[in-house]
């Protein structure tokens, strides 16, 4: 009787931890879905919110192609799905420019030893301490810095995503005025703003 | 009368205020309900509806997007079936459009079509009840926003909605105030049990404080003219020495009856929770040494050692209810004795200071005695309700002795005196009470002298003139004994008495003799005492004469009694059976009246010499009795055998005839711990 019952004991509680191990496995695949939707719905408005720059055509580079860099910290995969969402179209142009795709660490990215950049996307989310570094590195060269994650347009990041019933741009207007980029009125009417 | 009515204004009054409180209650409930509805599920299901509203927009870019990159010949042709299309949807529970209207604003820098060409607007444009969406028209190929279009969403569905949840909601609240109206009438009709039963219980008490005040009016009435007559006549020395005894006995006997009145009122009086400390100086070693005494004897006829430890902080001067202590004391040794087969009792008396003592007795100190038995116990189940009224042990209800009474009373009696009375002990091996009480430490200087107060013989006469001032006193009492006790009282020292019958005798005279004091029983038939007080004092008023004093003489115990005499105008009041004392005292308050006294004989120090034996011959007497007789006459005495008793003394009376007089009258005075004490002085009575 006591054996039969210890032997019960013992498979409910493997039955209990595997519940649990399936559980947390489950979990961060879940996230990942969420920030790889994320990521590609981020990158389509992203492509929209370059084209409704006015002064886009002057942030091209030397060879006329605007240069878009991919921010990451340690890990790429974010930055490769963003990359094919932006490239994989039928016409990758932005207004008719050529659009050049680089992959940057934090460091590359403040570096900017390759060229001009035209607009940076953050496929992680950065602390407080590089999200003011990249502030005042947007600010100086008049980039559009844009942030898929949820909150980051509220921490200080330009541009990003807001999504509800459907997905629309969302502006920092503080942000935007600091890095002085213009937009047409035209797109500011369907964006959602945050006025700080 | 008015009891009922206070009583049926209460009933009312408790009937509002909890009808008040339902309706407070409901009209909450209702404002809550409606507020709830407004400010969070209305809102919240326009806020679903507008989101829905966004989706169903939404879903229609692609079409739209379509239409306008189409060729640019069948672009608009595309761009109007394509709208067209859109406003013809209807919704799957009505026949309403699910789009009212809609237009477009085209980004003309991004679409190659003339300004303006393509800024359609179709269906209701202007519709202020409809959910407006704004969608952005983003370009499949190159991602850029090519236009806007904005949607009028009809809100059929939420205004279908809203109505069916609001009629659910409401629904339901109305049935909640129907649940609140059912309780309210539950409670309505348990408010009018408890009202009812609030009312019979008072009428029981008011009828059980009438009962009891008649019959403290009746017992009290009867005595006062046996002890006062027998007292006046105990004064006589013309009666014979026989007649003395005789008067002796009845005096005493009525003294020891009107003790037992006032001691089954005073349970009345605990029981309405009116008792009053009654505090005096006196020496607490006498009062223990007597109280042991007492019990002694019952606790060595059962052969039960009886030991009395005091420590020396004790003081032997306090100040509290002695009669109180004396009663608990008594009660506490008593059970101990009587529950008790084997061993002994034991009473401890210590003395503490500081602890226990609430800060506004700072200058009184802490007493406590102990009764330590070694009895039977008290069983855990009956501890917590031994100190409950009419609650006995089962070794009490074994005993088949005592009403249950007793510890109840006697917790109370400690409370008033400041303290408590708890019980300890195991079942088996003996119990301990505890008797804590506040005493305020005191001098012998303050002990109140008990010596009898000189006899009145007459009225002092007038220094100036010589002679003695006259008193016209009037009397007014429906009993004719008291009425002639009183007069005889009065008359016998010089004061002018005249006797009424009634008050309405009483306003009569003082019309026409006009009296300087009144003597003024309360309860009289025709008219009473009180309202004749009235008629007297407006009477000598209204016509600018002195108005009498007026001293009420009631038989009642009650304050509320006493409070009444006041009301009615009387200057003050004695209880009865009064002393001859306390009469002439009283009239010496407040008509000034000087007396002469009887001179103080020490040579007679009160009845000691009744018998016609001294203490000595008495003892001497007893030991020549034979101890077949001694050992009747102790049985007898322990066992309180009345008839038992008198047929020892008569007995003894064949051969000893002052030696059973004597014994009769300590008898008939209930002396009894003093015949044992003499019993015990004797060699034939030593055990």
């Amino acid at each position: 009787m006591t054996l039969r019952f210890i032997n019960g004991l013992r498979k409910a509680v493997f039955v209990l931890v595997l519940l649990v191990a399936i559980v947390y496995a489950a979990t961060p695949s879940v996230s990942d879905d969420f920030t790889e939707r994320r990521i590609t719905a981020g990158a389509k408005i992203f492509r929209a919110l370059l084209a409704a720059d006015i002064d886009i055509p002057r942030k091209t580079d030397a060879g006329g192609k605007l240069r878009l860099g991919l921010l990451y910290l340690d890990d790429t995969g974010n930055a490769e799905l963003a990359a094919a969402t932006l490239v994989n179209r039928d016409d990758p142009r932005i207004r008719k420019m050529k659009v050049h795709i680089d992959m940057l660490s934090f460091t590359e990215c403040i570096a900017d030893n390759k060229g001009r950049l035209a607009g940076i996307f953050l496929t992680q989310r950065v602390t407080a301490e590089q999200l003011q570094t990249l502030s005042a590195f947007a600010d100086a060269r008049h980039l559009v810095v844009f942030s898929p994650f949820e909150g980051d347009v509220e921490r200080g990041v330009q541009s990003g995503i807001a999504v509800e019933a459907r997905v629309r741009p969302y502006l920092n207007t503080h942000a935007m005025r600091n890095a002085r980029i213009r937009l047409k009125s035209f797109f500011l009417k369907v964006a959602k703003t945050y006025e700080e | 009368m008015k009891n009922k009515t206070d009583a049926n204004i209460r009933a009312r009054r408790t009937t509002i205020y909890v009808s008040l409180a339902f309706l407070a209650l409901a009209a909450s409930f209702h404002v809550l309900v409606w507020l709830y509805w407004n400010k969070i599920l209305e809102p919240r299901l326009r806020r679903e509806a507008a989101s829905q509203a966004d989706v169903l927009a939404h879903s229609q870019e692609v079409s739209l997007v379509n239409a306008i990159l189409a060729k640019k010949d069948q672009r608009r042709q595309l761009l109007q079936e394509t709208t067209g299309e859109i406003l013809l949807f209807t919704g799957p529970a009505s026949d309403e459009p699910l789009f009212l209207g809609l237009d477009l604003e085209i980004d003309y820098d991004v679409v190659a079509a003339a300004r303006g060409s393509l800024d359609f607007k179709y269906g209701i444009v202007n519709c202020p009840s409809c959910f407006l969406t704004e969608v952005g028209l983003y370009s499949p190929r190159s991602d850029e926003l090519i236009g806007i279009a904005r949607f009028r969403v009809s809100d059929r569905l939420f205004r279908d909605l809203s109505r069916d949840v609001r009629k659910t909601l409401f629904t339901q609240s109305r049935l909640g105030t129907l649940l609140l109206l059912a309780v309210w009438v539950v409670v309505m009709v348990l408010v009018r049990e408890i009202n009812n039963s609030r009312q019979h219980a008072e009428a029981a008490n008011r009828a059980k404080s009438a009962f009891l005040a008649n019959m403290s009016h009746e017992l009290r009435t009867p005595l006062n003219a046996i002890i006062g007559f027998s007292e006046l006549m105990g004064f006589d020395t013309d009666i014979s020495e026989k007649h003395r005894k005789n008067l002796a006995i009845i005096h005493r006997s009525g003294e020891y009856l009107l003790e037992l009145i006032n001691d089954v009122l005073e349970l009345s009086k605990i029981e309405a929770a009116g008792d009053t400390m009654t505090e005096t100086v006196f020496d607490l070693y006498g009062a223990l040494d007597k109280v042991t005494e007492m019990i002694r004897l019952r606790a060595e006829k059962k052969n039960l050692q009886l030991v009395f430890e005091r420590t020396d902080d004790v003081p032997r001067f306090i100040r509290t209810d002695e009669r109180k202590l004396r009663q608990i004391l008594l009660n506490l040794l008593g059970n101990a004795v009587k529950f008790t087969r084997e061993g002994g009792v034991t009473l401890r008396v210590r003395s503490e200071n500081g602890e226990g003592i609430p800060p506004d007795e700072s200058d009184s100190l802490l007493l406590r005695f102990e009764v330590e038995d070694s009895g039977p116990g008290i069983a855990p189940e009956d501890m917590a309700r031994i100190f409950e009224a009419f609650t006995q042990t089962q070794s009490g209800y074994d005993k088949k002795e005592g009403t249950g009474l007793g510890l109840a009373i006697s917790r109370q009696f400690a409370r008033h005196l400041g303290g408590d009375i708890r019980a300890s002990g195991i079942e088996g091996r003996g119990a301990v009470f505890e008797l804590t009480i506040l005493a305020k430490p005191a001098s012998i200087s303050e002990i109140e002298s008990h010596q009898p107060a000189p006899r009145v013989t007459g009225i002092k006469a007038d220094k100036d003139s010589g002679r003695r001032r006259p008193y016209r006193i009037l009397v007014v009492d429906d009993n004719m004994e008291n009425r002639a006790l009183l007069r005889l009282l009065l008359e016998r020292v010089g004061f002018t008495c005249q006797t009424a019958e009634n008050g309405r005798q009483a306003v009569d005279l003082c019309e026409t003799w006009q009296p300087q004091l009144i003597w003024m029983d309360m309860r009289m038939p025709e008219l009473d005492g009180y309202e004749a007080t009235k008629r007297i004092r407006r009477a000598a008023m209204h016509r600018q004469a002195t108005v009498p004093v007026i001293i009420a003489l009631t038989a009642s115990a009650f304050k509320e009694d006493r409070d009444a005499v006041f009301a009615a105008g009387c200057d003050d009041f004695v209880r009865r059976p009064f002393r001859e004392s306390e009469i002439f005292n009283k009239m010496q308050e407040h008509l000034g009246v000087e007396y002469t006294y009887e001179p103080h004989d020490p040579a007679t120090p009160g009845k000691s010499s009744i018998g016609g034996l001294s203490d000595a011959s008495f003892k001497s007497a007893l030991t020549e009795l034979n101890k077949s007789a001694v050992n009747e006459l102790r049985s007898a005495i322990e066992l309180s055998d009345m008839e038992r008793m008198e047929q020892v003394v008569a007995k003894i009376g064949l051969h000893h005839g002052p030696l059973a007089d004597r014994l009769k009258e300590l008898i008939d005075t209930f002396q009894y711990d003093r015949i044992l004490a003499f019993l015990e002085g004797t060699e034939n009575g030593s055990r």
